[in-house]
Parts: structure tokens; C-alpha cells; sequence
């Protein structure tokens, strides 16, 4: 409006600079050497993975491998073992992860009530998400034996007549349950945490003001407060239960029967088991697709219901790369 | 565990601050249960480790260890805890260095010429969200073709690409907290880029390889699956050593435990220190503003 | 030490910002130089291209008329001081100022001798071995200003340097920063969005905006004779008072609106007025007098209209007077003497010596201070 300068009367559109062409291999020599070989080994074996389950492949056997097409994979969603693990993977996703999430929050607001100590009381509570998934398996084993655990001698002294836990039909799920929430839980506790902490006290202070009770204090302003945090940690809990193996190798080894096997133990029975590599393939490629669609899915719906700021986009990065850390704690 | 009393208004009686200290201590009190009920198992695992072989299959079982033994350590490294505790010691430092190696880099570039959203981050991120047990078949197929089968290169290349997503998702998080200025008084005094990264970039950004090198190295640590499917007798890391023991007909629990112990005490120690200032950066970071 | 020319510059980031449009100016060896503006002006654009630390879209800049725009800030010997984070943190302060010294291969000696020198010169030979987050904002950029200095550079780029400190330090750092630069007679270009800064360190001043140039000149050209409204409303240290009077006439007096009020004009103003009887009127705060109502002076070399007391304001040894004329604000700096209430009635009026007059659209200078301008299009045509 007050500029004195005539408008320049030709809008050059830029070319290419050079400094833009040597700012692009300098990125792309950097970044080279790190995507070339995620690239060569997301690629390859994949490779290897779709042959295997579009043909007769099978390691023990040496029989001519035959194109066999979808016929694995008709043969895998038929069975009702297929069903049964879909299930017990389910019931991880679906029943364990919200049990994390209840017990993180209470954890979490409990910890938040307090100053002095926090740090350390979340240190200590972080401790079986450091240690390797196979020793958790093992204590909780020495922990429920049926015969020399203390738990089921306590149990007995007490007056009550305890399960065999792991070794029984009806407890082996629900033992397997608590093992993975009592390992992960304190995941869920460190994001609700994170985001009970970046709630300012004066949000706190002016709902007092405004005379709201604490549980009103709660349902309207702490939880929508941390709706992000909490589609963080179902997120990346529900990622990451597609992951449960090394507790059910240790403790159940998918029994009694197949009662406690998961997707990831039965492809696994049935390519190292029974060297069926063909069905485990098949099997592999259904979790994956089941796990993308599953995440899109609950991200969608996150979106949807928190549309103000987008949940999917908005999650606080330091939250995402933080949890993430966390994620492969164990059942990598 | 003193109560933290937090300044009352002058008119508060004294009988309202007793009740609020009363408050306080009683939620410690709760916390401290909570957490003691929490650790039993690995209580449970810990006095386990000093038993002697007479002492584990008694009913009811002794709590504190009557004759507490340090055997079942030495006979526990003797049995094949040694070997895993040193295969997987190769493995997880190896990768966790290749990790870093290839990750920071790439990492910078990220950090610098993508945004912390974009397409880029996202695929990469993806990777890391695969379960293990997706690749694994396709990883034993092309194991058995290259010779990598239960070799050390094998396991660490398999764990250098578990890894190598996250590195390069914590270190690019960590740079782009890095003010461009250094980077551009470093070209203004002159330096060439290998003195930029040597000079600059990594001491400022060494807290941020630190982190990510021990998430690295415990995850490698303490990684199962592809143990179990990727090496047979050769290589033979702590996890497996472990669960192959435990399928025993009657495994002494003594010496498992002892291995378990020794597994998870490194751990213990440096993700307490990494925890501290793991909590600390979220309430920086998100609580701070 | 060198010249610098720029000549047809342009800078597009993404190819869609156009950032820098089309600048052309010449820094005399020696000179200390100002680029001035509010932000997104496309200043530090220029100071960033004059380093090195990016490249021109399209023109030329030259040191000591050779073309370097495709060098590296290393081979221009350029040095550069920034807003903040100015110092690398894992260095202490004489590692600091070692670096470029070191990157260059010097001896030990020779480093050694530099960094006290320039050490003593800059007052900070105490704090040499602290590291940046021992030292306080300005002892910071003391520090960065010696690590700039130590290598003897063709130009050195300060960056909004003193922008951070407090008000205090701020000045003491101005008259310091003038000092060092005359003494040591480096060319010097400083970017600020501080118009006092400017005018207070800097031989000329270039001032942008939206990534075009206003105005190139001393402070006291640019001042007294702003080539349009922007540049009167930024440069000094209050606004401009401009406002557009519409529907000029003769009859009955000559006198024209201004936001429903009617404003009576002087008659220096008269050729001016352009065919769609519209004219712009721009004056200084402390141009403006303002009276109680019906007490105003009358005359033709006069502007005056009337309106009511805004606020006004205590600045000790004046008052800042806004007054609101129907939908416009003038503000005026009177003696402590008058006290006005608010929403009292009060006339304004303008002398012709006190006097810019702008063309409708506030473009271009017209007249300033009682003399027409002869070269008014000259100026305006700068850039």
C-alpha cells in the first residue's frame, strides 16, 4: 500500500537453484546409507515372505515348489485355529490394554498427587518394562507354581484353594493377562504422567474457582485434557500386543491344548513347529494387514471424536518419540 | 517418607494442616504398598537366585533363603550363562553401534530437511511398529540363502534394522532441539562439514546418542524371537540361553535365576538413571510451557 | 575489508516466498551499514546472502567489485554475530574464539596472541575460560562479537546482536559497538528491527519491507525526508501522524474531510492536490499543537481540525496526546503545562514547517517541513 517501489512488472517464477540441487545430495548422502539398508531389509526378506506364502514352500520337505496362489490363505482363515488365536490376540488388544490403561491412570493421578518422591516411585514402578520379556516370563512362573510358589502356598494358608495358574485350562488366558499388563502398565502410567504434568496448575485452580467438584474437576477438564496422551498409549499399546510371544513361550507355550496361542505363536508353531512355511507366511501377512487396519482404524476415530485439534496429528511429538521408546521394551 | 506440606492460607487451623499432612503420608503409604505388592515377582526371582538346590522344591517354600548361596551364580555362568552374557554382549554392542553409525546422519538430515511430520518420519517410524514376528520368516529364508543363519553378523544386521528406526526417530527429535545458529557459525568460521559433525554436532549432541544408544542396546539385549528363529547353536544370546534351559524336565531354578539377575541388573542400573531424565524431559518438555 | 555490491537480487524460498525483491545497493569500505525493518521484511534475508549462509535466486553480490555469490562464507572472510546462540555451548569462551582461528591452521602462538588481543579490546579477558551458560546474555555476545573480530574479516554481519539484552545493556552495547567498528573500520552490516538502533550506530541505513526496499540514506535523510507513509510512520521514535484528507475544495475556505471531520488546509499544500481531490497529511507528534477548544491560533499557513482528547499520557518531561478527529487518532506531544481530560473538545493544528504531504495513496512524498521537493520523484523512484 505505501510501498514507493514500482511493482516489478515480471514475476519471475525461480529456477532450480544449485544451492538447492547440493542441499538435495547432501541430504540424500546422509540419509542414504541408513534407507538403503532399512529399504534392502523391509524389501527382501519381504520378498522371501510373499513367495513363501503364494507357494507350496516348505523347508523340511524337499518337494517341487508349486504356485499355489491365495490357496494358503484360504486355508489359514478357514481354520479354526486361525479363529482362535485371531482371538486370543484380540483378547490381548482388547481386554489387556484397556486393564493397562485403568491401572496406569489410577497409578498416574496417584503419583501426580504427590511432590517429593515421584521420580523415584515411577523409576521403580518402571522396572518390568526394562527387564527382558523372557525373565519376566520366568519370575512369574517361579512366582505361580502351583506347587512351590509362594503365591498359591500364601493362598492355601489363607483358607483359599488356588489355580494351577498357567498349567490350568481356564486360568492359563487370564494369567497371561495379568503378565502383560503388570509388564506394561507402567508404560501407560509414564504417558498419563507426561500428560497429567503438562496440565497447568491454573486450569486446576480456576475449576475451583469456578466450584467444580473433583470429580467434575476430572471427567471435564483433566480427561478431555488428556485425550492425546491416552490415544498415545492405546496406540502404541495396541501396536504392540500384536507382539505378545515370549511370555506364552515361557509360561503356557500356547497351551493347555492351543488355548493361550496368539497370532504371533501360531505363525510361529506352524513355520517353526511344523516347518509349514506357506501357511505361516500366510499368516504373517494377514497380521500385518489386521495391524494396519487396526491402527488406521482407532487413529480415525480418535481424529473424529477430538476434532478441534486433530488427536492423530496433534500428539505431542516428545510424547510419540518417548512412548515409542518404550514400546520395544520388551516384546521385541 | 515425610509428608510435603504445601503452603496453606494463613487462616487454615492447625487441624487442617494436620489433615493434609495426614493426606499426603497416607498416599505414600499406598504408593509404597502398590509398589511393593508390584515387585514381588521379581523379589520372588531375586531371593530364588540364592537358594540352594535343596532349598527350591520344598512346600511351603522358605521366603528368605535359609542357606543363602552364591553357587548357583558361578554354576549359572558355567551352564551357559557365560556365553550368553558374552554373545549377547557382542550382538547388542555391535548393532547398537551400527545403529548409531548409520542412524545419526540420517538423523540430521531428517532433523533438518523434513518436517518432524512428514511422509519421511512417518515411514520410517512405521518400521518400527512391525511385530517381529511379520519379518521373521522372510528373514530365516533369506538367512538360510546368504549363510547369515546362526552366525553374530546375521543377529546384528536383524537387530541393527530393529533398532535403527527408533535411533533415527530420537536422535532427529533431539537435533531439530538444536538451534540452527551453531551449525551456521560453524560454516561462517569456516569449517567443512566433517569438522561441522566432529566439532559441533556431536558433543551438542551427545545426551541424545546416549539415550538412543541405550534403548538400542537393551532392546537388543533383551530381544527373543529372532534369537530363537536366527541362530541355532553357535550363537547363543541370554534370552535364549534361558528359555532353553527353562524347558528342562526339572530345570534348577537357582541357577536360572542367578542368569535372570545378572541379565537384568545392568539394565536396572542404567534405565534408573535414564528414567529419572526420561520423566524429566516430559514435564520440560510438555509441562514446562 | 571490502566494498559490497548487490545488484538485482532477488531470494525465493520453496518458489513460492518471494522474499527479497529486487535489491540493489553499494556499502563503502568502511561503512557501517544498517538494513532496517519490521519482521518479514526480508532484511535478514539480505544479511544471510551477504554471508554466504544462502544464495541470491538471481543478481550478483560483489566484494570489492568481484562477484563471491556463489562462495562460501569461509572464502569470503566473513564473520557473523547472531541474535542468540551465538556461542557453541561445549566450548569455553576462548575455545570459542579459537575456532576460526583453529579451522584456518594457525599456530598455537599465533591463536594465542589474537584471542588475548581481541580479548582486551572487547573487556572480557576475565571471562575467557567460562563456558556460555557461565556468562550472562551480553557477556555472551561480547564473546561472539570477539570470535567475529579475531580473524580480521571483509565484512562482518551482526544479527539483531543486542536484541535480546535489557534496555540498559542494550544502549551501552550500541555506543560500544559503534566505537569498536570505527575504530577497527571493518565494514559492518547490522540487521535490527529497532529504527533507534539504526539510527543511533549506523553511517546509512537501508530500510525494507515485505522484502522490497523503502528507502536508502543517513538517518537524518530518511528522517526528515521519509519517501512515503510507511517510512514516516516507522523511522523515529514515535509514529507519524498520516491520515488521508478526501474531497478537497476551495470554497468557502480551502479545507477538505478526513474521516467526517473537516479539516481546514494550509495553502502550501495547494498544488498537490491531485484530481481526485484527495492529498495525504503526515506530521510528527511533536509537530502537532493542541488547544482547548476554540483557542487555536487560525491562518493560512496553518492545517487545523478539531476532535476530542483519547487519552493522554505522562511521559515526564511531555504529555503524548492522542486525539481522536472523527475515525482518525493524531497523537501530539505537549508541554507538561497543558492538561487535557479525557474526551475533552479540543482543535488541532498543524504548522506548514512541521508539514509532509504525501499523494492520496500515501506513496509518495510530496512536500516536507515548508519546502516543495523539487526531487520528490527522484526519491521516489529509488529501488
Amino acid at each position: 500500500m505505501t510501498t514507493i517501489s514500482r511493482p516489478s512488472a515480471v514475476v519471475h517464477v525461480p529456477p532450480k537453484s544449485r544451492e538447492g540441487a547440493e542441499e538435495r545430495r547432501a541430504t540424500w548422502l546422509l540419509l542414504g546409507p541408513a534407507l538403503v539398508f532399512l529399504g534392502a531389509l523391509s524389501v527382501w526378506p519381504f520378498v522371501y515372505l510373499l513367495y513363501a506364502s503364494f507357494t507350496s514352500y516348505q523347508l523340511a520337505i524337499p518337494i517341487p515348489i508349486e504356485w499355489v496362489g491365495f490357496k494358503n490363505f484360504s486355508r489359514v482363515i478357514t481354520n479354526a485355529r486361525f479363529l482362535s488365536s485371531l482371538g486370543i490376540t484380540l483378547i490381548f488388544a482388547l481386554v489387556a490394554v484397556p486393564l493397562q490403561i485403568l491401572i496406569g491412570m489410577g497409578l498416574a493421578l496417584l503419583l501426580n498427587g504427590i511432590t517429593r518422591g515421584r521420580e523415584l516411585y515411577a523409576s521403580l514402578f518402571l522396572i518390568p518394562m526394562m527387564v527382558a520379556p523372557i525373565v519376566v516370563g520366568f519370575s512369574w512362573n517361579l512366582f505361580l507354581n502351583p506347587i512351590y510358589g509362594p503365591l498359591n502356598s500364601f493362598l492355601k494358608a489363607i483358607g483359599f484353594e488356588p489355580p494351577a495358574w498357567a498349567q490350568s485350562p481356564d486360568w492359563a488366558l487370564p494369567t497371561l493377562v495379568l503378565v502383560d499388563t503388570w509388564q506394561w502398565t507402567p508404560f501407560v502410567m509414564v504417558v498419563l504422567l507426561a500428560g497429567l504434568k503438562s496440565i497447568p496448575s491454573r486450569v486446576y485452580e480456576a475449576a475451583r474457582v469456578d466450584g467444580s467438584n473433583r470429580w467434575q474437576t476430572f471427567f471435564h477438564i483433566v480427561l478431555p485434557m488428556l485425550y492425546p496422551y491416552l490415544t498415545v498409549a492405546f496406540v502404541l499399546r495396541f501396536i504392540d500386543s500384536f507382539r505378545v510371544f515370549d511370555i506364552i513361550y515361557i509360561l503356557t507355550r500356547g497351551g493347555p491344548g492351543t488355548s493361550t496361542q496368539n497370532l504371533a505363536y501360531y505363525t510361529y508353531d506352524m513355520g517353526f513347529g511344523r516347518f509349514e512355511f506357506g501357511i505361516a507366511g500366510a499368516l504373517s501377512i494377514i497380521q500385518l494387514i489386521l495391524l494396519t487396519v487396526g491402527t488406521m482404524l482407532i487413529l480415525s476415530l480418535a481424529k473424529r471424536r477430538d476434532r478441534a485439534p486433530a488427536a492423530g496429528k496433534a500428539l505431542p511429538p516428545t510424547v510419540v518419540s518417548h512412548a515409542t521408546q518404550q514400546l520395544q521394551g520388551a516384546n521385541s | 517418607m515425610s509428608g510435603h506440606v504445601s503452603p496453606s492460607p494463613a487462616s487454615a487451623s492447625e487441624g487442617n494442616r494436620l489433615m493434609m499432612t495426614l493426606g499426603i503420608v497416607a498416599k505414600h503409604a499406598v504408593i509404597v504398598l502398590i509398589l511393593a505388592l508390584f515387585l514381588l515377582p521379581l523379589a520372588w526371582l531375586l531371593l530364588t537366585a540364592f537358594k540352594p538346590y535343596s532349598e527350591l522344591f520344598t512346600t511351603p517354600p522358605t521366603v528368605l533363603p535359609v542357606n543363602g548361596t552364591l553357587v548357583n551364580f558361578s554354576e549359572g555362568w558355567a551352564i551357559g550363562g557365560g556365553k550368553g552374557i558374552g554373545d549377547s554382549l557382542i550382538v547388542s554392542s555391535i548393532s547398537t553401534a551400527l545403529c548409531l553409525i548409520l542412524g545419526f546422519p540420517a538423523a540430521y538430515a531428517l532433523a533438518r530437511r523434513f518436517p518432524p511430520h512428514g511422509q519421511m518420519s512417518f515411514t520410517i517410524l512405521s518400521l518400527r511398529m512391525l511385530p517381529p514376528i511379520v519379518p521373521v520368516i522372510g528373514f530365516y529364508i533369506l538367512f538360510q540363502e546368504l549363510s547369515l543363519f546362526d552366525t553374530y553378523t546375521g543377529l546384528v544386521i536383524v537387530y541393527t534394522f530393529m533398532n535403527l528406526p527408533l535411533v533415527i526417530w530420537l536422535l532427529a527429535e533431539f537435533i531439530r532441539q538444536i538451534p540452527k545458529t551453531y551449525e551456521e557459525a560453524a560454516r561462517i568460521d569456516g569449517a567443512p562439514w566433517y569438522r561441522l559433525f566432529w566439532d559441533v554436532l556431536l558433543p551438542l549432541s551427545a545426551p541424545g546418542i546416549l539415550t538412543a544408544g541405550i534403548l538400542a542396546m537393551i532392546f537388543a539385549w533383551n530381544e527373543f524371537l529372532f534369537a530363537l528363529v536366527l541362530t541355532g547353536e553357535k550363537v547363543i544370546t541370554l534370552p535364549k540361553a534361558l528359555a532353553s534351559f527353562f524347558l528342562f524336565q526339572q530345570p534348577n531354578w537357582g541357577q536360572l535365576g542367578a542368569i535372570g539377575i545378572v541379565a537384568i541388573t545392568p539394565l536396572l542400573i542404567v534405565s534408573y538413571y535414564m528414567q529419572r531424565s526420561l520423566i524429566r524431559s516430559f514435564s520440560v518438555e510438555l509441562g514446562g510451557r | 575489508m571490502a566494498s559490497v555490491t548487490l545488484s538485482g537480487v532477488n531470494k525465493w524460498y520453496a518458489g513460492v516466498v518471494h522474499a527479497v525483491q529486487d535489491i540493489s545497493f553499494r556499502i563503502e569500505d568502511g561503512e557501517f551499514f544498517g538494513l532496517l525493518g519490521p519482521s518479514g521484511s526480508g532484511k535478514t534475508s539480505v544479511l544471510r546472502m551477504l554471508a554466504g549462509l544462502e544464495r541470491p535466486t538471481s543478481g550478483t553480490i560483489a566484494f570489492d567489485d568481484v562477484p563471491v555469490q556463489a562462495r562460501s562464507p569461509q572464502e569470503r572472510n566473513v564473520a557473523m554475530v547472531f541474535e542468540q546462540n551465538a556461542l557453541y555451548p561445549h566450548m569455553t569462551a576462548r575455545q570459542n574464539i579459537s575456532y576460526p582461528l583453529k579451522i584456518r591452521g594457525l599456530s598455537k602462538g599465533e591463536i594465542e596472541t589474537k584471542v588475548a588481543d581481541v580479548a582486551n579490546m572487547l573487556n572480557i579477558a576475565h571471562l575467557i575460560d567460562r563456558r556460555a551458560s557461565q556468562m550472562s546474555g551480553g557477556q555472551q555476545q561480547r564473546v561472539a562479537i570477539a570470535r567475529a573480530l579475531v580473524r580480521r574479516p571483509n565484512l562482518l554481519c551482526l544479527d539483531e546482536p543486542i536484541a535480546h539484552l535489557d534496555t540498559l545493556l542494550r544502549a551501552r552495547l550500541r555506543g560500544e559497538l559503534k566505537r569498536l567498528q570505527r575504530s577497527l573500520g571493518t565494514t559492518s552490516v547490522i540487521v535490527t528491527h529497532d529504527p533507534i538502533e539504526a539510527m543511533t550506530m549506523t553511517d546509512r541505513i537501508a530500510l525494507m519491507r515485505d522484502g522490497v526496499m523503502q528507502q536508502i540514506g543517513t538517518a537524518d535523510e530518511i528522517y526528515n525526508r521519509p519517501v512515503n507513509a510507511f517510512v514516516a510512520q516507522f523511522f523515529g521514535l514515535h509514529s507519524m501522524n498520516v491520515f488521508t484528507v478526501s474531497d478537497v475544495r476551495d470554497t468557502p475556505e480551502f479545507s477538505g474531510q478526513c474521516g467526517g471531520q473537516k479539516v481546514l488546509l494550509p495553502d502550501c499544500v495547494k498544488p498537490h492536490v491531485q484530481a481526485d481531490r484527495r492529498i495525504a497529511i503526515g506530521a510528527r507528534p511533536s509537530g502537532v499543537s493542541v488547544h482547548k477548544q476554540g483557542q487555536a491560533p487560525r491562518g493560512a499557513d496553518m492545517l487545523s481540525l478539531s476532535g476530542r482528547v483519547y487519552v493522554a499520557e505522562q511521559l515526564g518531561d511531555s504529555i503524548l496526546v492522542t486525539v481522536q478527529a472523527g475515525e482518525t487518532t493524531i497523537q501530539a506531544m505537549t508541554p507538561p503545562s497543558q492538561v487535557f481530560g479525557i474526551d475533552e473538545p479540543v482543535d488541532i493544528t498543524i504548522r506548514e514547517n512541521a508539514l509532509y504531504v504525501f499523494d492520496g495513496d500515501q506513496r509518495t512524498l510530496r512536500f516536507a517541513s515548508g519546502q516543495p521537493l523539487p526531487g520528490a520523484d527522484r526519491i521516489a523512484s529509488f529501488g
